[in-house]
């Protein structure tokens, strides 16, 4: 099959939501009115370590208006993990929904909840907490350190590797053919480090518990993962599944800070508590200090090349701080290689070492990229300092040597996502053709040339920078959706797939059109509602066109044939000569019937019944979407200020379902990995406190900041997803910070290893190179 | 929010209901800092006294000798000022720095220098200029130089109540830049800002005043690199020298926005660039 035929899919239908959501429409977590409503607040540690040796919370329930205060003597002690994640989750079970001790500046101490928010505030403020000061520590090599304070010295944490040492997660991995570095002719091992970083999505976290007529407690909730939601509430509060439902409205941005239960636990405990319904909303210095954050790393890489750009060996070590909690520390360390080492051909040695470390900092979780991000800064640097020394154009050296249509990897069997992976080969790529364009669009050659020529302090270079990612996780991600049928011809479309602003609710919709012959609104979307949809795992891993587009398709697939089944017989034709196209059943001799004709059959005359089906799908690959990266940069040696020009990024996501909403999901990664390259830094005090936990103060690229951008999407046809659909939604983010620091050393040959690029610290290396 | 806001409609109003007010009040004009910080819990008044209706704030005016700009004035109305182009080029030069166009329509100039913050871009031209605030007082006016209005990070010479009128600045022919780096394109704080304003005669340089912001507790007037720069012949040597000196009489500090070193080299870098600017 090829995208040319399609109808509805690959087309730019408009994002179905989005005229309500420019209107203003009450659609978000907090656009409701609940009679009665408390508002819960939360006492946040102000030490990096400490334990609660005294809590009293009388004089905070005198407060007039307060109805409940909540401390670790009042909740179940249920180790678990926050991440959102596949059942069991690969994350360490260390976090407690209270504890009697807190392990970070912003860890939580007690929960309130009042008529007002002034009344919980005012409650908050009268709590007596005699702490007992813990030595803290901030850096991993320090916690690593023998006779460093243990951040986890309960006993009752399961899944912690090495809690004495303080590591959250470890792996290493080799492949070895021969002694190591023996046929390079140029070995090369540097570091290369990420800061914290924050997501910064528009809409905060914000949970509103209240309970139905029936008295079961429902959390409408801003998150990615509604069912992992419900699994961990139940499980940490200890009550049933059955008692819990999980309503997703629309959502404001997740980035992956909200495949995390970071409210729902403790609203819902508050809730439970008083009775009443109780909304809990981050403000934004909260998302600052106690979310989540991108998972700061230190990733050491050791490669050799051969004088013919032939890669010997490789070895990548990843040290990540997870800060006080082990959310994602496990996966997102192992995707920093799962995602990365394949990309390249690697002759003779391969290895990798990871570490996630914890530390009296603030919890790192799942962040787009999923340490893709981290891992690909250091590889695709490396990339370019072994064609410098070779004398080859970095663009050919990557041509030479990137994975191709029909290869594998060792490194795809030995790292899956907490287990062992799935052997697999890449069954499509257009990278080949991504690179060819971005070389075009950048004029590669031409600059490359003019650029040589260069004199005075201003200095412009070119940097190329290449990637893959995942499309779901094989053989862990399952997504399932119902689809029935009315009596107009038009169909509800129940979901698992959690729409968190990307537009997959349309995606899905599309799909389903293509499958049934009809537009894509004539399909009612439904998305993740525990009671209503079935189960998703949730929006992460890059999976929901993939995985959750699949499932939709093979449901569509079985109400077509039951509507086909249903247009025999009105037609007086054999199936097999029918087929579904612009809302009706279509015969090759030429008759046909509209759908209406078919439901109101099929719901009122005849062989009465409901067109309905479902359909589960899981994938046995992940096939990786491919990326090629190009920046053009103007450098002033003087000031140390980066400047990019052009930024083109031609992206293979086999067929896209929605161009204009990939090309969308495509500039708002890169724009987001710019922010990273250019700006982003969340800064600490010396006790670890962050200094500046607000937008004034962390600096994300406005509109003004955006440079010329330009994604190119390069169609394949990737066989294992739906309409030869592969992912789009993380890859973006990968590529500007490899490919500004390469376009910065073509500038003025200074290579940046510590993110971000600030004008002090280039200016800083430009002065040590001279 | 403080309890409540006032609005006089005349100084006259002002001065008469002042001792009415409470003793925790503050001047509203723009409101793009003091609203802000309230909100964030930075800072609170019990009332403020919204000054924006009071006449002849708001006023651009020319008399033979001199510009008065009132303190009134939005960021945005000076962009569109003819006469504030010809003869404060420096501060012309500074607007499209400050802060982002939607906060120049709201915040006014007079905000700018009561806040007394060092990094202020409007006022740091404003030194250059060499104006003057006219500041009042229950009916009293005094005239000092805008650069000695600053004591201090937040601290300024204002007594209690005194409101600052408006800026003269003397009509003299002369070139003006300015030159920031911050963290990005709008919303972006300086970690270091240069403003020059010069009468250049025949390649040589009769009148010269520097000015820099984010690099000491107020905006700073660069007094020694001003002075010598009058009578050289406006060469790369004089520009050199000039850039050398700016830098020794500049200490930065370091903070969560640069750090020292770095912003005592851009005093350096971004004056020579702006003296440069003034040759071509």
């Amino acid at each position: 099959m090829d995208a040319k035929d399609l109808k509805v899919v690959n087309k730019p239908v408009v994002k179905m939501d989005s005229m309500g959501l420019a209107c203003g429409e009450p659609a978000f977590t907090d656009d409701v009115e609940f009679k009665g409503l408390l508002t819960a607040k939360i006492l946040w540690s102000p030490h990096a370590h400490a334990r609660i040796k005294k809590i009293d919370v009388s004089a905070a329930l005198k407060v007039p208006g307060v109805k409940a205060v909540l401390t670790y003597k009042d909740l179940p002690r249920v180790p678990h993990t926050t991440a959102g994640q596949g059942y069991p989750e690969p994350s360490p079970y260390d976090t407690y929904t209270l504890d009697n001790k807190v392990r970070f500046v912003g860890d939580r101490v007690a929960a309130v909840a009042a008529e007002t928010p002034e009344a919980a505030q005012e409650a908050l403020s009268r709590i007596k907490v005699d702490y007992e000061i813990l030595p803290a520590v901030l850096d991993t090599a320090e916690a690593m350190k023998e006779g460093a304070p243990v951040i986890h010295d309960e006993e009752d944490s399961k899944n912690i590797p090495d809690a004495k040492h303080n590591i959250a997660a470890k792996f290493e991995f080799q492949v070895k053919n021969g002694e190591w570095f023996k046929e390079a002719d140029f070995v090369f091992e540097h570091t290369w480090s990420i800061p914290y970083l924050q997501h910064c999505a528009l809409e905060p976290h914000v949970t509103i518990a209240h309970f139905d007529n029936a008295g079961r407690l429902v959390l409408r909730t801003s998150t990615q993962v509604p069912f992992h939601v419900r699994r961990i509430v139940a499980q940490a509060l200890k009550i049933p599944v059955k008692k819990i439902r999980v309503v997703k409205p629309r959502i404001g941005g997740g980035f992956g800070s909200k495949q995390e239960v970071l409210l729902e636990d403790i609203t819902a405990a508050l809730a439970l508590k008083t009775g009443r319904p109780v909304k809990l909303e981050y403000t934004r210095k909260e998302t600052f200090i106690s979310s989540r954050t991108r998972h700061p790393s230190r990733v050491r890489m050791k490669a050799g090349v051969k004088k013919d750009g032939t890669i010997t060996d490789a070895a990548m070590e990843i040290t990540l701080n997870t800060g006080a909690y082990g959310s994602h520390a496990l996966t997102v360390m192992m995707c920093a290689g799962s995602h990365t080492l394949p990309m390249y051909r690697i002759k003779n040695n391969i290895r990798f070492v990871g570490k996630s470390v914890y530390t009296n900092m603030p919890v790192a979780g799942a962040y787009r990229g999923y340490g893709a991000t981290q891992g690909f800064f250091a590889w695709e640097c490396l990339m370019d300092m072994m064609a410098a020394k070779i004398g080859m154009d970095p663009v050919e050296f990557r041509k030479m040597n990137y994975i191709k249509l029909g290869e594998g990897s060792p490194v795809f069997k030995a790292m899956g996502e907490g287990r062992e992976g799935v052997e697999q080969v890449i069954t499509s790529t257009g990278l080949f053709e991504a690179i060819e364009k971005g070389v075009d669009e950048i004029k590669w050659t031409e600059k490359k040339a003019e650029y040589a020529k260069q004199t005075g302090p201003i200095r412009r270079g070119l940097g190329a920078a290449c990637m893959m990612q995942g499309s779901g996780i094989p053989e862990v991600d399952m997504a399932s959706a119902t689809i029935k049928m009315n009596e107009d011809g038009s169909f509800n479309l129940l979901a698992g797939a959690a729409d968190l602003g990307t537009g997959s609710d349309t995606v899905l919709a599309q799909i389903a059109a293509e499958v049934l012959g009809i537009k894509a609104d004539d399909i009612i979307v439904t998305s993740s509602d525990t009671d209503i949809t079935p189960f998703d795992v949730g929006a992460y891993a890059s999976s929901t066109t993939f995985i959750s587009g699949g499932a939709v398709k093979k449901a569509a697939e079985k109400v077509r044939d039951m509507i086909i089944e249903v247009g025999a017989r009105i037609l007086d034709e054999k199936k097999e000569d029918l087929r579904l196209e612009c809302g009706k059943v279509v015969s090759k001799s030429g008759a046909s019937c509209p759908l209406s004709e078919v439901a109101n059959t099929s719901l009122y005359y005849y062989n009465q019944h409901q067109i309905t089906a479902s359909a589960s799908h899981f994938a046995q690959s992940s096939p990786p979407p491919f990326q090629a990266n190009f920046a053009d940069v103007e450098v002033d040696t003087e000031t140390g200020v980066v400047k990019i020009l052009d930024y083109v990024s031609c992206v293979d996501c086999g067929t896209a379902i929605n161009p204009v909403l990939a090309e969308g999901q495509n500039d708002g990664a890169v724009l987001n990995g710019i922010s990273h390259t250019l700006s982003e830094e969340m800064e600490f005090s010396s006790n670890g406190t962050p200094l500046n936990a607000s937008f004034r103060r962390y600096k994300i690229l406005s509109a003004a900041d955006t440079p010329r951008l330009r994604t190119f999407i390069i169609p394949t046809w990737e066989p294992a997803g739906p309409f030869g659909a592969k992912s789009v939604s993380e890859i973006g983010i990968n590529g500007p910070l490899p490919a500004v620091a390469n376009a910065i050393y073509d500038a003025c040959g200074v290579w940046l290893f510590d993110a971000p690029f600030t004008p002090d610290r280039v200016l800083k290396a430009i002065k040590q190179r001279r | 929010m403080p309890d409540f806001i006032v609005k006089p409609s005349t100084l006259k109003e002002l001065w008469k209901i002042l001792p009415s007010l409470p003793a925790g009040r503050r001047y509203l004009a723009g409101g793009t800092d003091i609203v802000t910080a309230d909100n964030c819990g930075a800072e609170s008044s019990e009332c403020w006294i919204d000054i924006s209706d009071i006449p002849g704030l708001a006023l651009i005016k020319e008399t033979a000798g001199s510009l008065f700009i009132g303190s009134g004035v939005k960021i945005s109305a000076i962009e569109r000022s003819a006469a504030a182009a010809r003869w404060c080029p420096a501060l012309a030069a500074a607007i499209p720095h400050f802060a982002s166009p939607s906060l120049r329509n709201m915040a006014t100039l007079g905000g700018n220098a009561a806040n007394g913050s060092p990094c202020a871009d409007g006022v740091c031209a404003l030194v250059a200029e060499g104006a003057y605030a006219l500041l009042a007082l229950k009916g009293k006016k005094r005239r000092l130089l805008l650069k000695d209005l600053f004591l201090g990070p937040k601290k300024t010479a204002l007594k209690k109540d005194e409101l600052i009128l408006g800026f003269e600045i003397p009509k003299r022919r002369h070139a003006g830049a300015y030159l920031k780096l911050g963290p990005r394109a709008y919303f972006g704080i300086s970690k270091a800002a240069v403003a020059v304003s010069a009468e250049i005669e025949g390649g040589t340089i009769k009148r010269a005043s520097v000015a820099l912001g984010s690099v000491a507790p107020v905006p700073l007037h660069a007094a020694r690199t001003s002075a010598w720069l009058v009578n050289k012949k406006l060469s790369a040597e004089t520009i050199a020298g000039a850039s050398e000196i700016v830098k020794a009489e500049t200490s930065p500090i370091t903070d969560a926005r640069s750090e020292g070193e770095y912003r005592r080299e851009m005093c350096g870098v971004l004056l020579e660039r702006a003296l440069k600017s003034l040759a071509a």
